[in-house]
Order: C-alpha cells, then structure tokens, then sequence
C-alpha cells in the first residue's frame, strides 16, 4: 500500500470482481442434500396420495362387494331337536370341499375382487344319537342365505329334504327314522362373497379343502392349511381336524356361555374322566367360538401398494442421479446451476405421480413403462440441450433407464429384493469410486 | 477493490453495480420458494381442516368442504409456480422483487383459501371462488404492476395465475380425472421450467438473461 507504483496499473477490465462461478464444491454438495431432502418431502407428499388414493378406491371397492356379498362363515350342519336347540349333534365326519371362482367387478375406474364359491357338504353322522331326538330332528348350517344360488337338497341315507332359508341359516327337517349308525349326508350350494371365506370345523373329524383362483390369497383361521400350494393365480389348501373326543363334542357344543358354569355344576360327568377344569376350558373353546379355517382375499386392487412400495427407492433414485450429475458436472467442466438440479429431481418426484395416476387406467407394468419413460426422455433431453452434447444427454439417459429397470426388477423380485438392491448400491458406490479416480488423471 | 490516491482516478462507470440474478441467487431462490411454498401449503390444509369445523357447525356445505380441501391440496403447486414463474419474470425484465414482497404475494396466495373458505359460507362454491380468484389475482396484479412498473410483465403475471385458477376449478370439478390431468399437467409445467431454464444465459459478469 506504501510504495506507489510508477504508473498507474491499468484498470481491471470491470469495476467489480468477475462472477465466481458459482458455489465451490463442497457448498455445492451441501446445497444438493438440502435439495434431496426437500425432494424427499415431496415424494412423502406422493406417498400420502398414494395412500388417499387407496382408501377412497378401496372403500368404492368394500361398497360394490357388499352388493355382490360379504364375507361368508359356513357353521354347520349341526342337528337340534325340533323344538329347542340346546342339544345339538355335530357330524362325525364332515367333508367340505370349496372351489373359489374369483372375477372383477367394474364401475368406472373401481374395481371390486369377489369370489362365487362352490361349496359341497358332506360327512356322516351318528344315526343312534340323531334318533335320540325323538322321530324328527333339525339339521341347520349357519350362512348367510341370501347370497346362495344353485342350492342342493340335504340329502341323508338317500332321502332328500329341500333346504329352508330363515335368515342367515339354512334349515331343514329330517325324519330319524332307519337311520344307519353311519347315517352319510350330501348338500351343495354356490355362494357370492367376497373378502373372506371360511368354514367351520365342526365335526368330530373335519376335512376342510378350499381351491381356486385368487390373485392374492392369505390363510386365515383357528390353524393354517396343513397343506397349501400358491401359485400365480391358483391355490389349493387343505385343512383336517380330527381326533376330538366325540361325546364331549356333542355334549358341548353350542352352550351359550353364561350356561357353560351352570352346566357344568349341574351334570355330574359319570362316564369321562374330565375334571372341571377340562371341561371349563372346552367349553371355552367349542361353546363360543367354533375354530374356522378359511382364506381371505383382497377385495381392492393392489396397484396402490406396488406404487408405495416403489416410492421406497425415490431417494435412491434421486440421490443416484444427483451423484451422476456431480459427476457429468465435474468431467465435462460445465457448470450445472443448481435450479437445473432441482428441476431434474422435480421430473424424478413426478415420476411416481405419472405412475400413480396411469395406474388407475392400465396395469402397473405399462404404467411404470410409460411412465418410466417419459422421465427418462425429459430428463435426457434436459441434459442434451444443456450441455449441448448429445453424449452427455445418452449417458444420462442410459444410467436412468438403468436405474428405473433395476428398481422395477426389484419390485417384482420380491424375496431377493434385498440382495440384488445392496448389490446394486454396491456397484453404483464401485462405478463412484472409479469415476472420482478419473478424475484426477 | 483496489483505491489509489492522487490525481489519476479514472471515472468509474455508473452503471456498474454487481450482478443481482446470479445462478447462486437462482438457487437460494428456488430453495427459499419450496421452503415457502410448503410452509403455506401447510397453513392451506389448517384452513381447509377449519373449513371441517365449519361444515361440523352447520355453515358450510358438505359439497362445497370437499371442494375446499381438494383445492386446497393444490396449494403447494400453485404457490411455488406463481413464485417461480414470478422469478422468472424478474429475470427476463430485469427488474426486482425483494424478499418481503415474495412473501407479501405468497401470503395473498394463501390468503385464498380463507377468503374462499368465508365466501362459500354465503354462496355456491364455483361463485365463491370465482369471486376470491379475480380478488387474488386482481391484487397480485396490481402488486406485480406497482414494482415492476412493465405492462408486458403484468400482462403475463395475470395471465399465469388466471390460468393456473383456472386449471384447479376443472381439476376439482372433473373428479376422478383430477390426477391424471393434474400430474400430466405438472409434467408439462416441469418440462417448459427446464426450457426457460436452458433460454437462461449467464453475461460476462455473471447476470442471468433470458433470451
């Protein structure tokens, strides 16, 4: 400041300091997290449509398949006295065999799963007990009655009997008269439900099989399937109980609880061995609540959770293609403003909102397809037209296009998912790594 | 900058005062528009929240709180658009928009839902918001003319937020339609903010221009 220069240096070409070109790198970074987490936010914004979406749509769909029918328990045969209905007789052997026919219900973009069962009865029971009833005794199987079509006489030792609808129930009068001790019985009927299906073990030995097709069924009940086989649309699962003491079956079932302590005071028990806490305890079980085994089944469409499931891998998406735009950014030695980062994250969070809405009209595959390739193609141009390079522009789109195929095998994959998606991470933090040695070379 | 004493001060040019719309500037702004934006965002759905308490009460029809609450998810979109739409402009006449009258138009922006909210009490709701948009954007209008003083650059402020108004009322009419137009709408809008800002260009000094 001291010495004075001979002359005057000459003037800087401007008066104030040239533009720095921008925010040095780390600031950078630290601006591109700030933005990724903004991004984020508004994925989570998507996510909460998602999540709209699917409860309207789904409650459309509950509307349209309690029209069809809802869901169905089929409790029975169990034969009463004609008058009364405190004693009650179960099957010995009860067979029940039902085959799920599932089809879509339409209304406008709603759509509703419901299924029309095929049910078929049968088993036997034990003539001399039924006898024990006197000359008539009632054979009932609780279900709701209004849904059922096709119905099938109950037909027991050859002697058919036409089914009466009271209710939810079926019932029928049957003559005990020359009943075998193993007096066999038949009934078949087709039901319209939808959402779940069971039916209860009632018997003394239960053979309950249950077939079909449905898109996405889940084993519901008392116990699971003992053997189950799930593919793409069909099932088959097979459910057996047995080996319930029969008098204690037939002497407890259907005892309202409030009587269950009465009754067990009253009768003294003489020819089991049961104390009475036993008999407490099965009264519990079989009093109320008879165990049902069954299948439940979507009801609304499930597109909706593979868009939320795919919005799982936003921020990697996002953060993937921030890190390759770094890079871009630093080898070709051009400077991309950070609104043009933003604007590029902004095309990958509307990425998921093209999917949820194409969604609705066409299948998940051709949604994310379209979808998926709009972004990629607006993006690619994006890049292309800035930095003026058509290679710029194809690399871009290729590890997009990469990514978006990566994510979609994800999420079909299912149970490897996770391996392929670390080993994924893995291989875009190798191809980092190699890009940044690049770098200094 | 560098100051000599003595004689030989060369005139410094008047004109030169440093670059005001720098990419640096672009960014924080982008940044301090989303940040905004939400924050509003998240007063619209207080206020459509209120306009349940309303309808609770007995003063607001069911219809016309459903329609409250669907526009008033547009809320994020609507303000961050109008604003950076508004940036835009700042940049493209060369004039500015300080901090406070952002804030000032995102407030009016926010403003509309309780005007809206209060108005459909009274009236049909299409009525209502046709009455509150021309009092927004008439204002917004007003307030754009008043600090850029640019017939040209009013002129599109009111065309932009009269067509943005324009789009939410169908959007919340056509129902189930909405998203689908909406997204494919936002994409559109997306994809115009990449080519504006690829018309940007940077001067020797650092000012962005758009051409």
């Amino acid at each position: 400041m001291n010495r004075m220069p001979a002359t005057p240096p000459p003037l800087p070409p401007q008066a104030f300091p040239p533009a720095r070109k921008g925010p040095g790198l780390g600031a950078k970074i630290a601006m591109i997290v700030v933005q990724c987490v903004v991004l984020f936010i508004a994925t989570l914004i998507v996510w909460g449509l998602t999540y709209d979406r699917q409860s309207s749509v789904n409650a459309v769909a509950d509307r349209i398949a309690s029209e069809w029918g809802g869901e169905v328990n089929i409790k029975g045969p169990i034969v009463y006295p004609v008058s009364g209905d405190t004693a009650s007789v179960v099957a010995t052997t009860m067979r029940c065999a039902v085959k799920v026919n599932s089809r879509t219900l339409h209304r406008g973009i709603y759509e509703a799963e419901v299924y029309d069962a095929e049910v078929a009865m049968s088993g036997s029971f034990d003539g001399d007990m039924l006898s024990s009833f006197g000359q008539e005794a009632r054979v009932e199987i609780e279900v709701p009655a209004r849904k059922i079509y096709d119905i099938e006489p109950f037909e027991i030792e050859g002697r058919k009997v036409e089914w009466r609808r009271r209710g939810d129930m079926l019932s029928a009068t049957i003559s005990t008269e020359g009943l075998a001790a193993e007096a066999r019985f038949s009934t078949s009927f087709r039901i319209h439900g939808s959402g779940r299906l069971e039916v209860a073990q009632i018997g003394e030995n239960t053979f309950v099989t249950m077939e079909g097709e449905a898109s996405n069924p889940s084993f519901v009940g008392a116990s699971l399937p003992d053997d189950r086989a799930v593919t793409d649309r069909a099932f088959s699962a097979q459910w057996e109980s047995e080996g319930v003491n029969a008098a204690t079956v037939n002497r407890l079932t259907l005892i309202p609880e409030e009587e269950a302590d009465e009754t067990a005071e009253a009768e003294a028990l003489p020819d089991t061995a049961w104390t009475d806490d036993d008999y407490v305890e099965v009264v519990e079980i079989y009093g109320n609540e008879i165990p049902s085994v069954g299948a439940q089944f979507l009801v609304g469409v499930d597109r909706y959770r593979k868009v939320s499931r795919s919005l799982k891998y936003a921020f990697i998406i996002i953060v993937l293609t921030f890190i390759s735009l770094l890079f871009t950014e630093v080898i070709t030695r051009r400077q991309i403003p950070l609104l043009n980062y933003f604007l590029i994250g902004a095309a990958l969070v509307m990425f998921y909102l093209l999917l949820l809405s194409f969604v609705e009209f066409a299948s998940f595959g051709a949604a994310y397809f379209v979808a998926a390739s709009m972004t990629v193609l607006l993006i690619g141009i994006y890049m292309w037209r800035m930095l003026a390079s058509i290679r710029g522009g194809l690399t871009i789109s290729s590890i997009l296009v990469l990514i978006y195929s990566c994510c979609y095998v994800m999420l079909c994959l299912g149970r490897y998912a996770l391996v392929l998606g670390s080993l994924i991470l893995f291989a875009s933090l190798a191809a980092a790594m190699w890009a940044s040695l690049k770098l200094r070379r | 900058m560098h100051t000599f004493d003595g004689q030989s001060v060369p005139p410094v040019p008047p004109a030169a005062r440093p670059p005001r719309h720098t990419t640096a500037w672009l960014g924080i702004q982008t940044l301090v528009i989303a940040v905004f934006a939400g924050i509003m965002a998240l007063i619209a759905n207080g206020i459509s929240s209120y306009g349940a308490e309303r309808q609770s009460m007995g003063l607001l029809s069911e219809t016309s709180n459903v329609m409250l609450s669907d526009s008033a998810g547009y809320c994020f979109a609507l303000i961050s658009i109008t604003l950076i739409s508004l940036t835009l402009i700042e940049v493209a006449f060369r004039k500015h928009i300080n901090y406070l009258q952002y804030a000032l138009i995102g407030c009016a922006l926010g403003l509309f839902y309780l005007l809206l909210l209060a108005m459909a009490e009274f009236m049909p709701f299409w009525c209502a918001y046709c009455i509150v948009t021309l009092m927004t954007a008439g204002l917004i209008t007003l307030f754009v003319r008043g600090i850029t003083a640019n017939a040209k650059a009013v002129t599109l402020t009111a065309a932009i937020l009269a067509a943005e108004y324009a789009v939410i009322l169908v959007l919340i009419y056509i129902g189930s339609l909405a998203l689908l137009i909406g997204s494919l709408l936002l994409f559109v809008i997306i994809a115009l903010a990449m080519y504006f800002t690829l018309r940007m260009r940077q001067t020797a000094e650092g000012e962005l221009i758009i051409k």
